[in-house]
């Protein structure tokens, strides 16, 4: 019978322990009398079943009720001390909120996949060696590359560009992103038709013959309303008419996050809807379709590879390096040759589809973690100090229960349910935080005006896992050491010591605790001072041009239906009404504008004189711009003579290069005279001008050259505008006047250069606004602490400094001495964090400008608002401990 | 479960209390005669449902536990029978308001059944 018991009596540890303390004994007791009073084996059999069947029901029961008493009883003392849990839910709320703020941003940016099956099967295919970048490819190049993998490749165009779409014979055009894609697309994705059907390969047969198109779900039901007779309807792109033959199921915004698609379109329709968005060309005819020119780059390569990478991979680097192989033979340079045929492709994973925003925001997404992490960990240790105070204060309560019979364990639940209590509470408001500032992150990241999100960070299982896991880690970080100090009490001392004994705040660990506070927050405000000044450096760094006087005017000439020919005449028209308007100093066309995210380069190029490395390394940027250009932007000329009137059409052909090209290819010398060009050295230099930063305010200027627009018949898609003063004030007169020249020009945007530097850093400004917001909260909650910690100290010493002020000690010594008190405090976390600075300063290196990570001047700065923090904090507490009334004082104690 | 339902301490009328849980009433009603420990409860229930409801230890202090927090039982100082008792064992007894409830609790039965038979869902009493 022994056994049984002993047995009943181990399952009985199911049970809380307060519960089995009380209760345990007599259960077994009357387990064994009923196991005893039972006849024969079946009935005792019976009687262990039934036992052990209530215990497995009613220890769960006993756990709920005794969870949801702890609760109701932290519930009680926290409404009975409003301000304490509102300080600490606050401080909570904003520590989590930051987290789950930043963290729904990562995972919409980085973390989230394509909505389509199987995502981990889709690869993005890129060449090796080259640029971390997609392989682009020409048509004739992927034609011959899909046949290694019938049906699980496609191509898609590098951009998702943005037509002018008008729909049931609209006045007004609308711009609608498109992105053209190859037959293959939707096969490729398994994404299905809502309505109609998809692309196929047979839409994409010859340039110009395929006018048709098909729109997101989105698009079908804002645009068409959800009509079920969508399909068949006509709409007109760029000027072109295109008939709908399909919408794509519900949910799928294309593969380009910042970019949800509205319509695909096929790619032999580039042509006819004036597509030419990132593409290189050599040797090419880039007015005319690009779909059979093997000379122009323009699109992706997506492949879904159900059998992994590696196989299809091999099959692809056949096909690839069969075209490579006829390319090499024109190579002369043995090595130069050796080299290019070792090239191949590697397949990099797609599931998460084509993000500029990811690339570039990864980093400092996951650098803005580990700050909110430093934030929530001084909110922390911030409420594990009120949390002390409060165990402190408590003390005789405590000791008060403890001599009453209640159990340690118990005591220590029940407090740690109090913090638990104080956590949810503030996980809530943090995801409220979290929902409202994610979305105005993803507004600022992007760019984009308030309310037209391109993608939305949503709280999703993800985020709220997050956000659970962050709140019950720091549950237990900020309420294990109170709960476990609190419980260890001594009843007999802490009720002998009557009610002055609020021994045990005095400790150590506060002051450790708010020394840390003090640390961390010197590493977020010296972050946040290294990009103020990052941002301020990227601000005021020599551009090479006039970011103050010049307004930039985006055009698109091809949707005003002239011919190629008629175009030089369009432009002298509007360069001639422009440069008469009242306060127009300068006015000129660029095929490119300023900052405008347009880049056309041309590589393998051949320069007189320049015996480097072939085999495409030699490579310009370029634009195409009218005479008066570099004076209207104000690019300074350094040699040679500036494009010029002379320089037309029949002339010698003629470049303006910068000094980057200069020293890159030209040993630093002006190259003038040399002639430069793709397939011949065909144009001479005969400029040199002042190197600028068009293409990205933060990275060094690259070779470039310039050339005229009546010798290259390119389209001009930019209107560079001088102002005698402010440009902003001459902008509506622009706009007029090219209304007047020809009313069907679009106009696409009008804004002045400093604005377009300012959007070229919104990654930095992003930054510099998070930081600061965290190094300010870093900054209260850091003061918040001191200033909490020293009060305390001061109300518990009041006899103390009675009797010091009794024996005649002047009450400027006591108000320094606590004042002291708080500098010292922050004197240990600086040095604590000092070297945490020094050790996280990598992390910051990649998103500074002109500024180190350990910039002194930064980092001394810091440590000066933090003392000044301190002073401010202890000021208070000191003031009234120097105007402790020693009598008054006295007789309290 | 009706026995788990906490009646506010301002307001500790026997119908607050009720329905009763079954387990609950006949612990009740076994305890109205005399005080009694644990086992013998539960030995009571089951004769006088002649087996039909067999309390599990768990179950029976379960109750227990909960009778105590409400009042309706309280556990005695000293054991009624020392000499022929093991000491490990605790009894408990009705406090007045356990049993008041215990009575509201058979007078709502009570009604219950007398509807029964108005009905004629029961027979009438000869």
């Amino acid at each position: 019978m022994r056994r049984p018991v002993r047995f009943f009596d181990a399952l009985l540890k199911l049970y809380p322990v307060d519960f089995r303390d009380e209760y345990g004994r007599e259960i077994v007791l009357v387990f064994a009398d009923r196991y005893r009073d039972a006849t024969g084996p079946l009935a005792r059999a019976g009687v262990w079943f039934e036992a052990v069947l209530g215990v497995l029901r009613h220890a769960p029961k006993e756990h709920v009720r005794m969870f949801w008493q702890d609760v109701r009883y932290a519930a009680r003392s926290l409404r009975a001390n409003p301000l304490f849990a509102g300080m600490v839910v606050l401080a909570l709320a904003l520590g989590i909120g930051a987290n789950s703020a930043i963290f729904s941003v990562v995972n919409a940016v980085v973390l989230r996949t394509l909505p389509v099956p199987d995502p981990g099967q889709l690869y993005l295919v890129r060449e090796q060696p080259g640029p971390n970048q997609p392989y682009r490819v020409s048509w004739p190049a992927f034609d011959r590359l899909r046949l290694a993998a019938p049906g699980q490749v496609a191509a898609i165009s590098r951009a998702v560009a943005t037509l002018h779409a008008r729909i049931g014979g609209a006045a007004q055009a609308e711009p609608i992103p498109a992105h053209l894609v190859s037959g293959e697309f939707f096969g490729v994705l398994g994404v299905s038709a809502a309505r109609g059907r998809v692309l196929t390969p047979d839409d994409n047969r010859t340039p110009g013959g395929h006018p048709v198109a098909v729109i997101s779900y989105g698009c079908w039901q804002r645009r068409f309303g959800g009509s079920p007779e969508v399909i068949g309807k006509e709409i007109s792109l760029n000027g072109a008419r295109f008939s709908i033959v399909g919408v794509a199921r519900e949910g799928f915004p294309g593969v380009w996050l910042e970019s949800p698609t509205e319509v695909w379109l096929p790619l032999a329709m580039q042509h006819d809807v004036h597509y030419s968005q990132n593409y290189s060309a050599s040797n090419s005819r880039t007015t005319e379709a690009w779909m059979p020119q093997a000379g122009i780059e323009w699109l992706c390569v997506v492949a879904r590879a159900p059998a992994g990478a590696a196989p299809m991979q091999a099959a692809l680097n056949l096909t690839y390096q069969q075209g490579r192989a006829e390319r090499a033979a024109l190579i002369a340079d043995p090595e130069a040759r050796r080299r290019f045929l070792q090239g191949k492709v590697v397949m990099d994973p797609f599931a998460h589809g084509i993000s500029r925003l990811r690339e570039r925001f990864t980093e400092p997404l996951y650098l803005l973690m580990a700050m909110a992490g430093l934030v929530l960990l001084i909110a922390c240790a911030n409420t594990a100090n009120l949390l002390l105070a409060r165990a402190t204060a408590r003390q005789r309560e405590i000791a008060l229960r403890l001599s009453l019979g209640a159990g340690r364990i118990r005591l220590f639940r029940q407090l740690l349910t109090e913090g638990l209590l104080l956590v949810s509470i503030a996980a809530v408001a943090a995801l409220a935080i979290a929902r409202w500032t994610a979305g105005a992150l993803v507004h600022m990241a992007a760019s984009t005006p308030r309310g037209s999100a391109p993608f939305a960070a949503e709280i999703d299982w993800r985020v709220l896992a997050f956000t659970a896991g962050v709140a019950l880690a720091t549950a237990l970080l900020f309420g294990v050491a109170p709960a476990i100090r609190a419980a260890r009490v001594d009843p007999a001392a802490a009720l002998k010591a009557g009610a002055r004994s609020i021994s045990g705040a005095s400790g150590r660990m506060p002051r450790i605790l708010v020394a840390m506070q003090v640390a961390l927050s010197l590493v977020l405000v010296v972050g946040a001072g290294l990009l103020v000044r990052s941002v301020r450096n990227a601000l005021e760094t020599p551009l090479g041009f006039d970011r103050e006087h010049v307004l930039s005017v985006a055009i698109d000439p091809r949707l005003a239906g002239y011919r190629a020919e008629q175009l030089p005449l369009l432009y002298d028209r509007l360069l001639e009404r422009i440069g008469a308007l009242p306060g127009v100093q300068k006015a000129a066309l660029a095929a490119c504008g300023i900052l405008a995210g347009c880049r056309s380069a041309e590589d393998n190029l051949i320069i007189e004189g320049y015996e480097g490395p072939r085999g495409g390394e030699a490579f310009v940027v370029n634009n195409v711009v009218t005479p008066g250009y570099f004076e209207a932007v104000g690019m300074r000329l350094r040699a040679g003579r500036l494009l010029e009137e002379r320089d037309r059409k029949g002339a010698l052909l003629v470049g303006v290069v910068n000094e980057a090209f200069m020293r890159r290819y030209a040993g630093g010398a002006p190259p003038l005279g040399r002639k430069f060009g793709q397939s011949a050295a065909d144009r001479e230099i005969v400029g040199v001008v002042e190197d600028a930063r068009v293409q990205d305010v933060k990275n060094e200027p690259q070779p470039m050259a310039y050339f005229p627009l009546q010798q290259r018949g390119a389209t001009a898609r930019s209107m560079e505008i001088r102002a005698e003063g402010d440009p902003r004030q001459i902008a509506s007169a622009v706009r007029r006047a090219i209304a007047e020249v020809e009313p069907r020009l679009p106009i696409e945007g009008v804004v002045t250069l400093s604005e377009r530097v300012r959007t070229n850093l919104t990654q930095d400004r992003l930054l510099l606004s998070l930081f600061s917001a965290f190094g300010g909260l870093a900054l209260g909650l850091a003061a918040f602490g001191l200033f909490g910690l020293l009060s305390y100290t001061v109300a518990r010493r009041r006899g103390e400094f009675g009797i010091r002020m009794a024996l005649g000690e002047p009450a400027s010594s006591v108000l320094w001495s606590v004042l002291r008190e708080s500098l010292l405090l922050a004197c240990a976390g600086l040095a604590i964090g000092l070297p945490l600075v020094i050790a996280g300063a990598g992390w910051m290196r990649s998103v500074l400008f002109g500024v180190g990570p350990r910039d002194a001047a930064t980092i001394l700065t810091a440590a000066g608002v933090l003392l000044a923090i301190a002073a401010v904090a202890g000021w208070w507490p000191a003031w009234r401990a120097s105007r402790t009334d020693p009598l008054a004082a006295l007789r309290s104690e | 479960m009706s026995a788990s339902r906490r009646p506010r301490p301002d307001d500790p009328s026997p119908e607050s209390f009720l329905p009763l849980h079954k387990d609950t009433f006949h612990i009740l009603v076994s305890l109205a005669d005399r005080d009694r420990h644990g086992y013998s409860v539960m030995q009571d229930v089951a004769e006088r449902t002649s087996g039909t409801l067999r309390l599990s230890p768990s179950s029976l202090y379960a109750s227990i536990r909960r009778l105590l927090e409400q009042g309706l039982i309280e556990e005695l100082a000293e054991r009624p029978d020392p000499a022929h008792d093991d000491e490990r064992r605790r009894y408990y007894r009705l406090t007045g308001l356990g049993r008041e409830v215990a009575i509201a609790e058979a007078r709502r039965l009570e009604r219950l059944l007398a509807d029964a038979r108005a009905t004629g869902l029961l027979p009438k009493r000869s």
